[in-house]
């Protein structure tokens, strides 16, 4: 790994990208409960995002960035906010469901 | 070339990983929640930085804004739980995950500074064909022309969540959503009617802009889609009698006119979603139309649906 590309916009938003990333799979792996689940879920897929997007100024083209990677980003984002609004819908369902069979 | 970063790139990065590390490992899960909102604004500020205005409106409407009120609206439910607030205590199985998250750090450092050199055709390619695409702006010729099938399937994914959060709703609570609830202090439903116009009217500019300049369908529908969260925090949901025939077209409405013209563009002998550049213009208009409602309702019921009322 060549440390200097860490200057360029590309290099470090990739970077702080790659280390949301890994911090969400972290997250990921050391929370039970299944609401931390789903923030630790949201912030790993707006890390794929950002290293999406420092892709795209990668391929700018006299400073417009690329406009696939853009177009993808925001039907990703538009996804997401619908799967994790399912997902705390689910939740929200098999907590109600443990609440009901406690007392 | 790509660009040098300034200090205000390191400022934001480093409060990007740290609200990130705070919603994610905070002890408290209702601040951590907050943290998650304030990242989520940090992001749309990083993607300016990008040269990516388009995504940084969506993240800020969407990934922030109502990706906030979905998680402040359910958080109270979870609060009473121990393990919402901690992490597994094991430091064996810690130990396991840091090692497994630090390998795909440094893979995936590894992999993207190893592109670093390389560039794609594609900005050239959609440079080039910009006059035929029926709308001057790259971003929305890319989502409504060039690549309309992922925009199109998209539609379908936010349609399919939308029945299946009616669905999880109508199986614990099938009455009706009540048209008014009355709202504990009335400041919300004051600031909801004013801003509604508003926020109604910039989405129309924003939708209109995507022509030319940043903006679209999803800018607009999330914009349009908040102005309708804010009226149901006020206490107002007679838009969302979930039975509704009128509803349920409105639901329906971006995917089934994307289906049309598939099938209309398929019929007059191009391939599917192939545009003729002279009707460009009007197709794209048609279709951001569409999915501009589709997916404002979409969002409200799909926050409607997770937020039970009397059901307790």
């Amino acid at each position: 790994v060549t440390l200097n590309h860490l200057g360029s916009l590309f290099g470090f938003y990739g970077a702080v990208g790659c280390v949301l990333v890994s911090i969400g799979i972290f997250s990921l792996a050391i929370h039970t409960h299944i609401y931390r689940r789903i923030l630790a879920w949201n912030a790993l897929g707006s890390g794929v995002f950002l290293i999406l997007g420092a892709f795209a100024k990668r391929n700018a083209e006299n400073g417009n960035s690329d406009p696939l990677p853009q177009a993808l980003v925001i039907t990703g984002i538009v996804v997401s906010v619908s799967a994790t609004a399912l997902a705390l819908a689910i939740a929200r369902r098999i907590q109600y469901l443990r609440e009901e069979d406690e007392p | 070339m790509t660009s040098q970063i300034e200090a205000y790139d390191i400022l934001l990065g480093a409060a990007l990983i740290g609200a990130a590390w705070k919603a994610l490992f905070g002890r408290e899960a209702f601040s951590a929640t907050i943290f998650f909102v304030v990242y989520g604004m940090l992001m749309a500020m990083a993607w300016v930085q990008l040269g990516a205005i388009d995504v940084a409106l969506a993240e800020a409407s969407i990934g922030a804004g109502l990706t906030g009120a979905l998680l402040i609206g359910a958080i109270r439910q979870f609060e009473p739980d121990d393990e919402v607030h901690s992490p597994t205590g094991k430091t064996q199985a810690m130990a396991v995950a840091g090692v497994l998250a630090s390998a795909v750090l440094l893979g995936l450092l590894t992999s993207i500074f190893h592109t670093a050199d390389s560039r794609s055709p594609v900005p050239s390619l959609v440079e080039g064909n910009l006059a035929n695409a029926g709308s001057s702006h790259p971003v929305t010729a890319v989502l409504l022309n060039f690549r309309g099938f992922d925009t199109w399937l998209e539609l379908g994914v936010l349609l399919l969540a939308s029945v299946a959060a009616i669905s999880i709703h109508l199986i614990y609570d099938p009455k009706e959503i009540p048209a008014r609830i009355p709202s504990v202090q009335e400041q919300p439903g004051i600031v909801a009617r004013t801003m509604f116009p508003i926020l109604i009217l910039v989405g129309g500019v924003l939708l209109w802009f995507g022509s030319w300049a940043p903006g679209g369908a999803f800018q607009a529908g999330s914009l349009i889609g908040a102005s309708g969260i804010l009226l149901q925090i006020g206490g107002e949901r007679s838009m969302l009698r979930l039975s509704a025939f009128g509803l349920r077209v409105v639901l329906a409405l971006g995917f089934s006119t994307f289906l049309v013209i598939a099938i209309l563009t398929a019929l007059t002998g191009g391939r599917i979603l192939e545009f003729p550049p002279a009707l460009a213009g009007s197709l794209i208009l048609v279709l951001e139309l569409a999915a501009t409602l589709s997916i404002a309702l979409t969002l409200n019921v799909i926050y409607a649906c997770s937020h039970p009322w009397g059901a307790k």
